[in-house]
């Protein structure tokens, strides 16, 4: 009986995980184009990635979109749950409104942030414009470094609810007694927040930021409404190289071999962060 | 009050019995009349049939398409029935490939001359002469140049144009000489002088561009100004020929980077922001698809309208890039038979072609749109005329057509296209160097010619 269930949890695994791993792995030896009799390549596709400036730039692109957002999503999220964790009148109403953004679909999300900085119609500039604060509109999306702190923007504004609920959700698992003896002893809200809310949360800081690690690396849809990875390469993340790759450039199996490398890079980075982290930060030993 | 009840039911409800004696009559029924049909004539068995066509186009005017599509099928009595279906733009060229080679059911589409070799070489596509020979002999010679040649593959032609156009240098003349400038400009580097001018005289950023890395007309308004300059992309055997020292693509992309890094340029994502732009008075110039002007001189619409003109597109030679956009027969539909290729041709002719001696569709987008033609009668059209001159000086429109040109079209062009405009916005952004590049669009063709050899 135990084998049984334990096989069909391994069929579902095998079929929604490592068939597409495979076929992926499989398809990257491969030149696999709509236009091109498919012919067996090797290691060709990933000596073309390597080779090629983009990959260069796309990696260092998404790394710094992640060293970005994921600390300002981290901080964001523990400053509204530290808010929230508070009773106050329409609390209920504010969670709802605060968890807006995450429930909004990234591409919409995109399409809603280029409203706010598109050059020459965008609400930021048109508010900049009447407050005085420009005389000419500024190109957010034209210029690469103001594009990038666009797409920053938004991916935070994204994220940030998500981290907000889960971390409240932590707090809110905290025992009051902790907090009542703390005050006992003297211990003002700053001294109970580091010395009981920090050490309680840590497990959940660990998840959210592994989580939104891998959301920054895999950053695609918010991008595309909003950016579409422009201008030039200013906001091409390694997601978006995939793509661009696979279907602008109809090279599926380059496409599949950045794929590979980006699921290994993941892999990589997530086990080398868990083997930092301390061992109770994980599983909430030590308390 | 129960038996009521039971009398209801047996009225109502069928026992089993009354089931099979019906079903029983029935079949009867049946197999004495499928014997009286097979003995009809196959023709009224069949009775009239309908063919149904799938028309895939890019979002624009779905409306007017629609509409035209109405009175095709009302033309033919519905006994051709037209199914629309459209794609954003900027995605065009990665869906039409992944459907066409899905070999999802698609019987007519809009091309360019940017794609026909791909798709023909792919074999998803067809020679319209093949099936409809009166289009090499009767529709050929009546079509203007650029937009033969971008219907032209392997000395085949494949379709019918749905528009053809050129790109055109536009400029706010009322603005110019308010300013003190008596003239547009004949070169980019008087351009240059204008525009510093015109700065010192309150209008910061003169020239406005329309260049983003998702749109493929990034690659189209580039190659229009570099065409003013007499330059090309490839060779006749299509070696690359934009990457020479001092090639007119060399001197156009340095001169664009410099404008824009001086700010007396300013780069926008689409056309219709351009336009807007246009219509705030804070720009003179751009360099925009023609039919842009018919918008932004469109007084219903923009404050601006009708301040706004064409000139020869800046340069020594003035030529610019002519382009069509046309109907494409589809390898599935041919596969269909002969009864569907028959009501393609017939679509294909209606909306491309002639029809009771009129080029009915083309005229209307030309006149209700502004749209560009390449049936070349419609030059001498009184109607198109007329329609043109409320916003463009129709002899300078003929004018710059006679200057302009088709691009030469590599196979996989549709590829090196979208990698050059990623190329191109980096270059004009100030994100990387013009030599650098250049020369990674140098590499990426010498890629292609090795993967496509």
């Amino acid at each position: 009986m135990a084998y049984a269930l334990a096989g069909g949890a391994l069929a579902v695994v095998a079929l929604f995980t490592l068939y597409p791993a495979g076929y992926a792995l499989v398809g990257s030896l491969y030149t696999l184009s709509p236009i091109l009799p498919t012919s067996f390549a090797g290691l060709a596709n990933y000596a073309l990635i390597f080779d090629s400036p983009y990959f260069g730039f796309a990696l260092r692109t998404t790394s710094v979109l992640a060293l970005a957002t994921v600390p300002a999503v981290l901080l964001l999220g523990l400053l509204v749950a530290v808010m929230l964790n508070r009773p106050f009148r329409g609390a209920t109403l504010v969670k709802v409104v605060i968890l807006l953004p995450w429930t909004i679909p990234a591409a919409t999300g995109g399409v809603m942030w280029k409203g706010v900085f598109a050059d020459s119609w965008g609400a930021l500039n048109a508010v900049l414009y009447d407050l005085g604060a420009v005389h000419n509109y500024v190109p957010w999306l034209t210029t690469p470094r103001l594009a990038f702190l666009a797409t920053t923007t938004a991916q935070i504004w994204a994220q940030f609810p998500l981290a907000a609920v889960l971390l409240l959700a932590a707090m809110q698992a905290i025992p009051g007694e902790l907090y009542e003896a703390a005050a006992l002893d003297g211990a003002g809200g700053l001294r109970s927040f580091a010395a009981i809310t920090l050490p309680h949360l840590q497990p959940m800081l660990v998840v959210v930021t592994l989580f939104e690690i891998l959301v920054a690396l895999t950053a695609f849809d918010m991008i595309f409404a909003l950016t579409g990875g422009g201008p030039g390469t200013a906001t091409t993340v390694l997601s978006y190289f995939i793509w661009a790759e696979s279907f602008k450039m109809l090279s599926f199996g380059k496409g599949l071999a950045l794929a590979t490398i980006i699921a290994g890079l993941s892999v990589v980075l997530i086990a080398a962060l868990m083997r930092l982290m301390p061992r109770e930060a994980l599983v909430g030993e030590g308390r | 009050m129960g038996d009521k009840v039971d009398n209801r039911r047996s009225e109502a409800e069928w026992t089993r019995r009354e089931f099979l004696k019906l079903a029983g009559a029935g079949a009867a029924f049946a197999a004495l009349g499928g014997a009286g049909v097979v003995s009809l004539p196959r023709a009224v068995l069949a009775g009239p049939k309908v063919i149904n066509l799938n028309f895939t186009v890019w979002s624009y005017s779905i409306d007017t398409i629609q509409d035209n599509i109405n009175k095709f099928q009302t033309t033919y009595n519905n006994a051709i029935t037209v199914k629309l279906n459209d794609v954003p733009w900027p995605q065009y060229h990665e869906t039409m490939v992944n459907r066409l080679s899905s070999k999802t059911a698609l019987h007519v589409l809009y091309n360019g001359g940017d794609w026909l070799p791909e798709f023909a070489r792919a074999g998803w596509v067809v020679p319209l002469e093949d099936y409809l020979p009166r289009a090499r002999t009767y529709y050929a010679p009546k079509i203007v140049g650029y937009a033969l040649q971008d219907m032209t593959y392997n000395g085949k032609m494949y379709g019918l144009p749905y528009y053809a156009d050129i790109t055109t240098f536009q400029y706010n003349a009322k603005l110019l000489k308010d300013k003190g400038v008596a003239h547009p400009p004949t070169t980019w580097e008087e351009l240059t002088d204008q525009a510093k001018f015109l700065r010192g005289k309150g209008i910061e950023s003169p020239m406005a561009f329309e260049f983003a890395v998702g749109l493929p007309t990034t690659y189209d308004n580039f190659t229009a100004m570099m065409f003013g300059r007499g330059g090309e992309w490839f060779d006749k055997d299509l070696n690359p020929i934009f990457d020479q020292p001092n090639s007119a693509a060399r001197q156009q992309l340095t001169w664009l980077a410099d404008m824009v890094k001086q700010k007396l340029a300013t780069v926008l994502p689409h056309e219709t922001d351009v336009v807007k732009a246009m219509n705030t008075g804070k720009h003179v110039y751009t360099v925009l698809w023609n039919y842009n002007l018919a918008d932004a001189n469109n007084a219903a619409v923009h404050p601006l309208a009708g301040q706004f003109k064409a000139a020869l597109m800046p340069g020594s030679t003035h030529e610019t890039q002519g382009q069509c956009k046309f109907y494409n027969l589809t390898r599935y539909a041919v596969d269909q038979g002969q009864e569907t290729v028959d009501g393609a041709l017939k679509f294909i002719e209606y909306f491309g072609g002639e029809y009771k001696g009129q080029y009915a569709i083309a005229k209307r987008w030309a006149v209700e749109k502004g749209l560009g033609f390449g049936q070349l009668p419609l030059f001498e059209d009184a109607d198109v005329k007329k329609s043109f001159g409320q916003w463009i000086d129709f002899d300078m429109f003929k004018l710059q057509a006679s200057k302009a040109r088709a691009r030469r079209h590599a196979v996989w062009e549709g590829i090196f296209g979208e990698f050059a405009r990623v190329q191109l916005v980096r270059a004009i952004s100030g994100e990387a160097p013009v030599d650098e590049t250049i020369g990674a669009m140098a590499q990426k063709v010498k890629e292609l010619r090795a993967q496509f050899k």
